[in-house]
């Protein structure tokens, strides 16, 4: 695993949606450096509580363009479920400073809503105010953000596009590689019945980081391929995998291409079934 | 290294599910102890069902996994797709059920939000959300959050995006 990948892992697995300290309160001055201390208090009490909440509504009233304050109350509404008391927050914090926030607001109707026309919408509008594509990550640090703007295309049911989008982004030399981009790729492959691809690309996945899913998928290859022996050993192999937690994971949500026990043994009892029939 | 581990989810507990003691503020209506909490209504809510710690309900992502359900999510999604018919109303929009889950994994307090796409408040079809509301409150598989020998409380929720009357996903 490259050094990359670690600190991506480290950030997903140790919890990368904790609050992110405020900005340096120095650079403000007035009220808007009053706000900011106010955030810096906020953030002191857990996500979401009472007196949270409290500093954070005091930050804004003293500094209503102070972008990080609406952003971060706004975080646990989304992670409870109440995205229509997220979102106008959020909004607020898109008017106040657009650069810092459009894609986090992109990333949000992705990651909790998978209403990916306006995740699109974000990232793109994101990519004009860049003026190139170097937009930076998702706030997990899972994608970088053209990455999940190819999920959301998958999403949308637009795989060749979605293909074509993780190509360019893994093409750049500077390109910030995630931890799932060849087991998205690949299944995008497998999905748009690009069989040979997919089986590089899976493999690759499987060679860098063997998730449980990388396996799965290529059995799903394999199977496709009419090569029952292969894609048995692979969900045997996924089911291990599995078993010791080399898998997908996020305490969030389901990501995508995520497999659960109960695929890999249904898959595993069809495939047998098919054989035990010839 | 694991009284560590153990140290840090109890904070984590604790941070999720309490209120803050250090603030001495007085409790001002606009304000829950913690955004999203599900107060007991009792014109709402059944007698029958009880938290196990009323003042340590944790959020489901303290836990490990985004749902803890008997055959985790791939198994609640066949529960709620084998009883669910999507060809009584052709609506669209999102249909959020926010629930406790308490620590023997009984189920109560259940709030329903239903939202368009740009998550203002949308009556969808009562013939969709009668039968999610329903659904959801008949599913018996939940599991309680666990953390080495501890059962615990927590809040989870569905969010179900209905397009055209068919369920396009369930979230988390």
């Amino acid at each position: 695993m490259n050094y990359l990948k670690a600190i991506s892992l480290s950030l997903i697995l140790g919890g990368a949606f904790v609050s992110f300290g405020p900005p340096n309160c120095n650079l403000f001055e007035g009220d808007c450096k009053d706000a900011c201390q106010e955030a810096e208090h906020a953030i002191m009490h857990g996500q979401g509580s009472r007196a949270s909440q409290i500093h954070f509504d005091k930050s804004i009233a003293l500094c209503p363009t102070f972008a990080y304050s609406y952003y971060e109350k706004a975080v646990p509404f989304a992670k409870r479920g109440y995205m229509d008391e997220c979102m106008p927050f959020m909004n607020k914090a898109v008017e106040s400073n657009a650069v810092e926030y459009l894609g986090h607001r992109g990333w949000y109707h992705f990651f909790f809503m998978h209403n990916y026309k306006a995740a699109i919408k974000d990232i793109e509008t994101l990519q004009d105010l860049y003026g190139n594509d170097d937009i930076g990550v998702t706030g997990d640090a899972m994608y970088h953000l053209n990455i999940m703007k190819a999920l959301c295309y998958k999403g949308l049911g637009q795989k060749e596009k979605a293909i074509r989008c993780i190509e360019d982004q893994m093409a750049k030399e500077d390109h910030y590689s995630g931890l799932y981009d060849y087991l998205h790729l690949g299944v995008l492959y497998l999905e748009n019945g690009n069989l040979q691809n997919a089986l590089e690309i899976l493999t690759i996945q499987i060679e860098q980081d063997p998730w449980s899913e990388a396996y799965y998928y290529r059995a799903q290859v394999y199977k496709q391929l009419q090569d029952s022996e292969k894609c048995i050993a692979d969900l045997n192999q996924a089911l291990v995998q599995y078993k010791n937690g080399d898998k997908l994971k996020n305490s969030y949500r389901q990501i995508v291409d995520e497999i659960y026990e109960l695929d890999i043994v249904d898959a595993l009892e069809e495939e047998k079934h098919g054989l035990n029939k010839e | 290294m694991k009284q560590i581990s153990a140290i840090i989810f109890l904070l984590l507990i604790f941070s999720c599910g309490q209120q803050d003691k250090t603030e001495e503020k007085p409790k001002e209506t606009k304000y829950l102890d913690h955004v999203g909490d599900l107060e007991y209504d009792s014109k709402l809510d059944s007698k029958d069902f009880k938290p196990c710690h009323e003042d340590l309900i944790s959020q489901y992502y303290a836990f490990r996994e985004h749902i803890q359900y008997e055959g985790e999510k791939r198994g609640l999604v066949k529960q709620i797709e084998a009883k669910y018919d999507g060809s009584l109303s052709q609506d669209d929009g999102y249909v959020t059920i926010r629930f406790i889950v308490n620590c023997e994994g009984q189920t109560g307090r259940f709030r329903v939000k239903t939202m368009d796409n740009a998550y203002n408040h949308k009556d969808i079809d009562s013939k969709i959300t009668d039968q999610l509301i329903s659904i959801v409150k008949g599913l018996d598989g939940w599991k309680p959050g666990s953390y080495e020998q501890g059962r615990y409380d927590y809040y989870q929720y569905l969010t179900f995006k209905i397009e055209s009357g068919q369920i396009n996903s369930i979230i988390p």
